[in-house]
């Protein structure tokens, strides 16, 4: 998940976020630098022309006051301090001062004394001097008036300026910015259809026609992929459909053919006609091999399908390994040669797909037997822990034929044995092996070939002890609805990842149960007793449970009590499944546990499907799967 | 031994499978299509029915179901019988009410152990 974008028009709570103000806030910058510059300049040359204006005007003044005393000389001194008054007030000068002899005389306002206005004296003695002075008290004072005006002059503008530079910038800049911004998330949320407004002319006008050509661009891409995954999908149901349709139509000849060689085979030994035996022995077992390439061929296919499904049980190591033993043994003899099994004391449990592990092993030791001849064949088994897993290592060793290195490396590719005269000699289909690989694969693990002709070969299976805490949920599901073949409409609706745990001691009900859940698209954990039951919910964390209630180790209402006692299954759906005559007491008791019965009998099917519909595991799925998508 | 019919349209399988069972002391009844089949189920009472799934005119999932839910023949065990050997086709045939399943070509001796098995009173 990207982290969420915020795009709010409200730059206060995030404005870096917001390119608008970034921009305003670098013009702006650049403005106040400038206007800096500008404004010490302008002061500083209002300073001086202040002076000069000053020295200009006292001259001008000393002039006129001159011209006015030499011309009123001889005139009344009266007259001549109303003109110098009048002069002053005209000048803009706050005093002008005479000194006349030793006296002073001030006209106008000097100082911050008030008005000190000494009248002149009544005669002026001729060819006397006067010095003249002007006065302006306060000139700093004009000095910095003018200049608090220039820096309130200049903030208000830049104020004025950088909103209108704000307001532009969001028009032409964010606005668009920001609805490309929406329509990007819009589409990387999968909703191709948003379109952007294409009417502006500038390089956003052109940005959103390109985004909007690229948007109809990918939605005929999309349009085009889905078409052609359809068409896959439908190759491959029809693919799917004449591999089911070919392995029923040769099926049904080859049952013939084994059936007929069989009964022959039987009459034959009946009527003592003994030398017919052989022949038909061979028709059967040629039909045999025929129905083992078919299923072969149907297993690969299936796994290539995606639709080999794994059913995790747990089991004992010892089990299986004396059933395999027991299986291959006829094969061993029947080439003279030696099995020996070396499995440790307690080799404990497994949980796996045992039928699968089965078929590998089988595989594998069929193989031994079939390549050595009066040799030995060795089956090993350790169990080792490694990164905080338990691993199971299965060895099969035996001495025969070998493989040549060069060819050891297709081995587990599929219609690969080593040569065809190797096909005509020994039979099989060359598929075995893949098919090992897949399913070690699928079971979270390897499988490994090590080999030198003549001496013969050995493969070396590494699984883990406990599947699902190893593998990807996903091989774990049964393959999507959709992928092949028209299923049942129940299997449609499979909730995402819905697992239960199907207690029961007996395999029957217990495969019966597991089948019907599975057609439900709920995947299956089984158990055989409550103790085992126990394990597997701590450690598998089921979302359904359905228990019988005679079980051994722990019977079923222990069970259910530990279940309902421990936190974290106490609100797990409970489904009893028995066959037990449940009287008035135990109902109670199953009530206060919150668990649904399905009786053990005919519709155990129907009646496990409609509780498991009734507990809405599969709408919930569903739904889930809307928000999830949405 | 016991009554049993066997639905089948292939020929060669509804001889060779009815004379083999015959052999092991069987009565062998045999219809050619699901709704033969049908018909015959209710009208003979057979103990057991052995049913193929592809057959003509009603096929063996059909059969099953309306064989389960007819009053009289419901408690009749059907045990499946086919080709078809797809998962799919086997968790259909369960979901239609069989009791038993197996693919062809028929291990004959797993098939009379089945039977057995769905014989024996519960």
């Amino acid at each position: 998940m990207v982290n969420e974008v915020i795009v709010s028009d409200d730059w206060t709570r995030n404005w870096q976020a917001s390119i608008a103000v970034k921009i305003t806030a670098l013009v702006m910058w650049v403005i106040i630098v400038a206007v800096f510059i500008v404004a010490t300049w302008l002061l500083r040359d209002m300073e001086s022309r202040l002076q000069a204006d000053f020295e200009d005007g006292a001259d001008r003044v000393a002039y006129q006051v001159a011209t006015l005393v030499k011309t009123g000389a001889d005139s009344d001194y009266g007259e001549l301090a109303g003109r110098l008054a009048d002069l002053q007030q005209g000048s803009g000068f706050s005093a002008i001062g005479l000194r006349i002899g030793r006296r002073d005389y001030f006209v106008g306002n000097a100082g911050q004394g008030g008005m000190i206005e000494r009248h002149l004296p009544t005669a002026l003695a001729p060819g006397q001097d006067i010095d003249l002075e002007v006065f302006h008290p306060d000139l700093d004072g004009l000095v910095t008036q003018r200049r608090n005006q220039l820096v309130i002059g200049i903030f208000a503008t830049l104020l004025v300026f950088g909103l209108f530079l704000t307001w532009s910038i969001r028009t032409i800049v964010h606005r668009p910015l920001q609805q490309l911004v929406s329509a990007t998330r819009a589409v990387s949320d999968g909703r191709l259809e948003v379109r952007l407004d294409i009417s502006r002319e500038d390089e956003f006008g052109y940005l959103s026609r390109f985004f909007n050509q690229m948007l109809d661009q990918l939605m005929a891409q999309q349009h085009e992929l889905e078409r052609a995954a359809e068409e896959a999908r439908s190759v491959s149901r029809a693919k799917s459909a004449f591999l089911a349709n070919m392995s029923h139509e040769l099926r049904t000849p080859l049952n013939a053919i084994i059936g007929y060689s069989e009964m022959l085979e039987e009459e034959a030994g009946e009527l003592g006609v003994k030398e017919l035996t052989p022949d038909l022995y061979k028709i059967k077992s040629a039909g045999r091999h025929l129905l083992s390439l078919i299923n072969d061929v149907l297993d690969l296919s299936k796994i290539e399908a995606g639709k080999m499904e794994i059913n995790p049980v747990m089991f004992q190591l010892r089990d299986l390994v004396n059933d395999v033993v027991d299986n291959i043994q006829p094969m061993m003899s029947h080439n003279s040669n030696r099995l020996e099994v070396q499995v440790p004391e307690s080799p404990g449990r497994m949980f796996s797909d045992e039928t699968k592990l089965r078929q590998v092993l089988m595989n594998l030791l069929s193989n031994a037997a079939k390549f050595t001849e009066n040799g030995e064949v060795r089956l090993c088994l350790v169990r080792r822990r490694e990164g905080g897993q338990e691993w199971i290592d299965f060895t099969v060793e035996d001495t025969g034929i070998g493989i040549p290195r060069e060819k050891l490396d297709r081995l587990f590719q599929e219609f690969s044995q080593i040569d065809s005269s190797s096909t005509r000699k020994y039979g099989g289909t060359g598929l075995g092996l893949a098919i090992s690989r897949r399913i070690c694969e699928k079971l979270g693990g390897s499988v490994e070939v090590d080999s030198e002709p003549g001496r013969g070969s050995r493969f070396t299976l590494r699984l883990p002890a406990g599947l699902s805490r190893l593998q990807p949920e996903s091989s774990l599901r049964p393959a999507p609805a959709d992928s092949l073949l028209p299923t049942p409409a129940t299997i449609t609706a499979v909730p995402a990842d819905c697992r239960a745990l199907v207690v029961d001691d007996n395999a029957s009900s217990r495969d019966l149960i597991r089948r019907t859940l599975q057609a439900e698209g709920v995947e299956v954990i089984e158990a055989r007793d409550g103790r085992e039951a126990v394990g597997l919910l701590e450690s598998l964390r089921p979302q359904l449970v359905c228990t019988d209630l005679i079980l051994p180790n722990m019977n079923g209402f222990d069970f259910i009590k530990w279940l309902r006692g421990n936190p974290a299954t106490a609100a797990l759906p409970l489904v009893v499944v028995s066959a037990m005559d449940i009287n008035e007491s135990d109902r109670r008791e199953l009530d206060q546990h919150r668990a649904a019965v399905v009786p053990k009998g005919v519709n155990l099917r129907q009646h496990l499907v409609a509780v498991l519909h009734g507990l809405d595991l599969v709408g919930k799925g569903d739904a889930d799967g809307e928000t999830a998508a949405g | 031994m016991a009554r049993l019919l066997l639905v089948e349209d292939n020929e060669l399988n509804r001889d060779m499978l009815s004379r083999r069972l015959a052999r092991r002391g069987h009565e062998v009844l045999t219809a050619i299509s699901g709704r033969a089949g049908v018909e015959m189920a209710g009208a003979e009472q057979p103990e057991l029915i052995l049913m193929d799934l592809s057959l003509p005119d009603l096929d063996g999932w059909e059969a099953t179901r309306m064989l389960k839910r007819g009053v009289d023949t419901a408690h009749i065990p059907i045990v499946i019988l086919t080709a078809h050997a797809m998962a799919e086709d086997r968790e259909r045939a369960f979901a239609a009410g069989c009791d038993d399943y197996d693919t062809k070509p028929v291990d004959f001796a797993r098939l009379t152990g089945k039977i057995e098995r769905l014989l024996q009173p519960a």
